[in-house]
């Protein structure tokens, strides 16, 4: 298996994508010759200048007109330049993509995926770097992936512009350019199943996106301390995988949610939820602990900014604590 | 036929509206799409169109009255046509209404919360975990230390309690028995293998299972520890407690690991672990079982201490008010069955320990010693010891110890 | 423009289901047999129907909150429209929309809408999906004068104009957008003076006039599928009852109502009918006496017809796979 980039394995599922259906096709801010804002379509302009539509700054219309396309039978995938942007299409995402097809009695489908670059980590400040996932995630009729690994982007964007409703799909700018094992040509990663990425039996660390990446380095360091860490990578959102994080509460009996959002009435929360509701409870030999964001706009100042957000070594911190280890 | 104008509903949230003004009145001739009247409803003020056409034979509702929707307000119908049958019907119809709002308000007053009263118990701090091992061994939360934050109790604390409880039987165990009634009387009874028993049975299995015992017995003389003590005796205060033979043993016993520390070991998980500490159990029998009580650092203390904390501990014991710190962590124990007139006996090594003393009654026998026979007071006993930790000749040696100690009681003194 | 007869009185026949269709509407809301709100298009009659007959049983609309005229006039059927009024499981959405949500793909209805603007970008996409497939298909976007002062709107109308997609944005003005009137809200005095804004062309219409409304949207509607691109249509028109029922219509006269209410487009079309010589009043009493019964069976059907069972709430929240 080669290894490739994430944003190599992403662009390498829309152009598969691109040839196996004619009704996909992609809307977006400069993702024509220009290649979009982090250059995930960079370089696909000549070959698929039909496919690669090209919107003016309409972030409402861009996502409704993908709605419209897909109502009559088309597989749009909408770029949103940053996933800030998405708040002025909300109208579109929440009110229209996510309802249609219950408000419809089951007659209208919305087979859309809108894909957005999310996160701190560049600089960017508050209106360019927010991550809010868990603000999707609470729509019904919304499903929402956000895949940490180049394997699991590209096999996640398959099973996203295959499924019959909106998603959303948020790559975290920071992932863009970690490194992975692809494979060739086509296979899906299921929407809805999380992914056991580092066994372990002392704690349960859950994790998305970017915080898999750093929850799986924090384990290996956690290792030294002789506790034994198994990370779970969500990847859906809505659908949750349940059954897997359960499971593995169930075995450890510890856990730690680490959510790139901000805490507050975050991903993390629904997670520990459905933990205490299930068989899992009476496992649970430590209360859950959530690491999240820090509840305030990402900040300018390189120091403030990565303070935003749960790093490396908060997370070995906060599992030291777990153990009672300072 | 004359139609009925019902309080329409006009708007989402409208459950009744308030007639304001009629625009006709009553033996006027009305339009479909006349106002009739003005309907005040939680939002608005609006006209009401009269919706048929004809005469507005009755007015139902007077100007600011109130009723709920689809409640007739109005009759229209043809000039002079008789309505008293509609009138009649509505009546029945408006009884039927109130009933239902009778029940509306029963059923408020059934639904006005109780007030929660706050009950203040102190509970253990425990986590889900421990709690569903506790509920599953029967424990009481309350026994258990926790040695997470503010006295957390977590899953491995009830493990360890459950573990040291295996090892020292505790003195109160709840025993769960299913009483069947039965109508023949059997040839047999059932003694559930249940509590104390149970465990003491799992135990000793386990024991005899896993370390090969091995047993050597010696003889003692025991006139001058007997002697000794008697001295030492008379000496005490009326309120102290008395050396006992079993004081005596086990500061031998102390005295003799210290010289040969391996049989202050365990095994765990492949490795011989020798402890620090020199805790000598002594076994009491109870009527359920036995129990296991410790005296820890028997070598640091003297006789008397040992006396002092023995006699507490075997009330305890027999009352079974021992604390799980003062049965478990024994380094070796002494099994005493003289006072039952047994003359020697070999013992079950209590796990984890490595080897087990077993003491009989002390008699006076004759013995030859230099071609003189003496009649001499004598006591046997026997040590039982793990061939996995301990070898035939290190037991005699250690048992050597022992003898030594207790033939030449000037020994404590060093 | 020569139109069939047949054609003319489906035209007529469509404004009267839409005019009964909505009286029986209000009949049943008075009596608590609706539940929610609706929104009555009468008045409005010819707008729905000249717009609708301009149009290919195969072409898209989007519609509005006051979506029962274009729903009718698309070719929905009467009895599933008052089914889903009634929130039966045989109404067209089977009873989960209600009346601001009634969509019937099978006649290209993309869905009536309960936001304003809703469906300007979702009729944008249609097009833009029949655009790049070449199916040839137009999408009318009926929308209201609220809705044109939406960034929805400038976004969607320029979109379609660069992109010269085969979709005509109808507005239906109908002089207030809920008590708010288009003069007081709407910098420009028409509507369809905006079309300047996105270099394609604006076209007023009497919107109470069928035949009016039929001629522009057909020329419009002929370009678009002509690859020509988009157009604006402004349809001057009247609701004749408040924003919702409950509507006091305090905002406005009564003598303003009257004025309009002369203007009654189905009238007017009966009278053209009749002094043209293309029906006589016979006919025309025979298509009205029809539709009644139409309605009659739509309302006992509606009333008949099962609810949706709780167990099945959480169904078409997704779409499963296969389906």
């Amino acid at each position: 298996m080669a290894e490739k980039l994430y944003i190599e394995a992403l662009a390498e599922a829309i152009k598969e994508e691109f040839e196996r259906d004619p009704n996909v096709f992609m809307m977006g801010e400069d993702i024509g010759i220009y290649g979009g804002a982090f250059g995930v379509t960079k370089g696909m302009y000549p070959k698929y200048k039909d496919k690669l539509i090209e919107t003016p700054i309409s972030e409402a219309s861009i996502v409704g007109a993908g709605v419209g396309a897909a109502l009559v039978g088309m597989r749009p995938i909408v770029e949103i330049m940053f996933s800030d942007f998405m708040m002025d299409a909300m109208e579109w995402i929440v009110n229209q993509a996510a309802k249609l097809r219950y408000m419809t009695g089951g007659q209208l489908k919305v087979p859309l995926v809108i894909r957005s670059p999310m996160g701190s980590g560049t600089g960017a400040a508050a209106q360019h770097s927010q991550s809010l996932p868990a603000m999707f995630a609470h729509i019904p009729g919304l499903k929402v992936v956000m895949p940490a690994t180049p394997y699991d982007v590209k096999g996640l964007f398959k099973a996203a512009v295959r499924d019959d409703n909106p998603v959303i799909f948020f790559e975290h700018k920071l992932l863009y350019w970690t490194k992975g094992e692809v494979p060739e040509g086509d296979y899906i990663v299921p929407i809805g199943k999380a992914d056991v990425k580092r066994e372990g039996k002392d704690i349960t660390i859950i994790a998305g996106s970017i915080t898999v990446i750093r929850s799986l380095e924090a384990a290996e360091k956690l290792k030294g301390e002789g506790i034994d860490v198994e990370v779970i990578d969500v990847r859906s959102l809505s659908p949750l995988d349940t059954e897997t994080i359960v499971n593995s509460v169930i075995k450890t009996g510890k856990v730690l949610i680490v959510e790139d959002d901000n805490k507050s009435y975050g991903w993390g929360a629904e997670v520990l939820s459905r933990i205490v509701e299930s068989d899992a409870f009476d496992y649970l030999d430590y209360p859950i602990q959530r690491l999240g964001g820090k509840d305030v706009p990402i900040p300018y100042n390189p120091k403030l900014e990565r303070a935003a957000v749960p790093q490396v070594e908060d997370i070995i911190e906060a599992v030291k604590a777990i153990f009672g280890k300072e | 036929m004359a139609n009925v104008k019902l309080m329409p509903k006009l708007g989402m949230t409208m459950t009744a509206g308030k007639v304001v003004r009629w625009l006709k009145k009553e033996g006027e001739k009305v339009e479909a799409g006349e106002p009739l009247l003005e309907i005040e409803t939680d939002k608005v003020t609006m006209e009401e169109e009269a919706g048929y056409t004809g005469t507005l034979l009755k007015i139902l509702v007077r100007e600011g009255e109130e009723v709920p929707i689809n409640q007739p307000i109005a009759i229209i119908g043809g000039e002079g046509e008789d309505i008293e049958e509609i009138l009649k019907t509505l009546k029945v119809s408006e009884g039927v209404e109130e009933e239902k709002k009778e029940e509306k308000i029963k059923v408020k007053i059934e639904e006005k919360p109780e007030e929660v009263k706050r009950e203040e118990i102190s509970k253990p701090r425990a986590t889900p975990a421990a709690r569903k091992i506790a509920r599953e061994h029967g424990i009481d939360l309350s026994e258990v230390i926790g040695s997470g934050a503010h006295g957390r109790i977590h899953r491995k604390d009830v493990e360890e309690y459950i573990r040291k409880r295996t090892e020292i039987v505790p003195s109160q165990v709840t025993v769960e028995q299913k009483v069947e009634k039965k109508e023949e009387i059997p040839s047999y009874r059932v003694i559930p293998f249940t509590g104390m028993r149970k465990i003491i049975a799992e135990k000793m299995q386990k024991s005899i299972n896993t370390a090969p015992h091995f047993y050597v017995t010696m003889e003692v003389k025991m006139r001058e520890i007997l002697k000794l003590r008697e001295t030492l005796n008379s000496k005490l205060k009326e309120d102290e407690a008395k050396i006992s033979l079993n004081t005596l043993l086990m500061k031998a016993a102390g005295i003799a690991i210290k010289d040969y520390p391996i049989f202050n070991s365990y095994v765990e998980e492949g490795q011989i672990i020798l402890r620090n500490e020199i805790n000598i159990g002594l076994a009491v029998a109870l009527d359920e079982g036995l129990i296991v009580p410790v005296i820890r650092e028997v070598d640091k203390k003297g006789l008397k201490e040992i006396a002092g904390e023995e006699k507490e501990l075997i009330q305890k014991a027999r009352e079974g008010k021992l604390t799980p710190d003062e049965y478990t962590g024994g380094s070796f124990t002494i099994s005493n069955l003289g006072m039952f007139d047994v003359v020697r006996f070999t013992a079950i090594i209590n796990p984890p320990e490595v080897a087990i003393l077993a003491v009989g009654k002390v008699r006076e026998i004759p013995v030859v010693e230099e071609g003189q026979i003496e009649i001499e007071p004598i006591m046997e006993m026997t040590l039982s010891s793990d061939h996995r930790v301990i070898d035939g000749a290190l037991a005699a040696k250690f048992l050597r110890r022992i003898k030594e100690i207790l033939e030449d009681p000037l020994q404590f003194m060093l | 423009m020569e139109l069939s007869k047949e054609k003319l009185l489906w035209m007529y026949k469509k404004m009267v289901q839409i005019r009964q269709f909505e009286l029986k509407t209000d009949e049943l809301y008075k009596k608590n047999m609706i539940w929610g709100t609706y929104h009555l298009y009468v008045g409005e009659e010819a707008a729905a129907v000249g717009a609708c007959a301009a149009l290919e049983p195969t072409d898209y609309i989007t519609s509005t909150h006051r979506g029962h005229g274009h729903t009718i006039a698309k070719g929905a059927d009467l009895k599933r429209m008052m089914a889903e009024l009634l929130g039966k499981e045989t109404g067209h959405c089977k009873g989960r929309g209600g009346s601001m949500h009634i969509a019937d793909i099978s006649t290209g209805h993309l869905g009536a809408n309960g936001i304003v603007a809703g469906g300007i970008p979702i009729a944008t996409g249609a097009a833009l999906a029949s655009k790049l497939r070449g199916d040839k298909r137009v999408t009318l976007c009926f929308f209201g004068d609220g809705a044109a002062n939406t960034g929805a709107f400038n976004e969607s109308l320029n979109m379609a104009a660069i992109w010269q997609l085969p979709v005509v944005y109808f507005c239906e003005n109908n002089q207030y957008a809920m008590s708010a009137p288009v003069n007081k809200f709407t910098a420009v005095k028409n509507i369809a003076d905006r079309a300047a804004s996105y270099n394609m062309p604006g076209v007023i219409v009497d919107g109470n006039d069928v035949l009016e409304v039929y001629k522009a949207v057909k020329e419009a509607v002929d370009r678009a599928r002509k690859g020509e691109g988009p157009t604006l249509i402004e349809a001057k028109t009247y609701r004749w009852f408040g924003h919702s029922k409950s509507d006091p219509r305090v905002y406005r006269t009564r003598e303003e109502e009257e004025e309009w209410k002369k203007k009654d487009p189905i009238k007017r079309f009966a009278e053209k009918l009749l002094s043209e010589g293309v029906a006589t009043e016979e006919e025309l009493k025979k298509i009205d006496e029809e539709v009644a019964k139409e309605i009659e069976e739509a309302y006992q059907f509606a009333v008949e017809s099962p609810e949706p069972m709780v167990e099945d709430l959480a169904k078409y929240v997704y779409a499963e796979e296969g389906e």
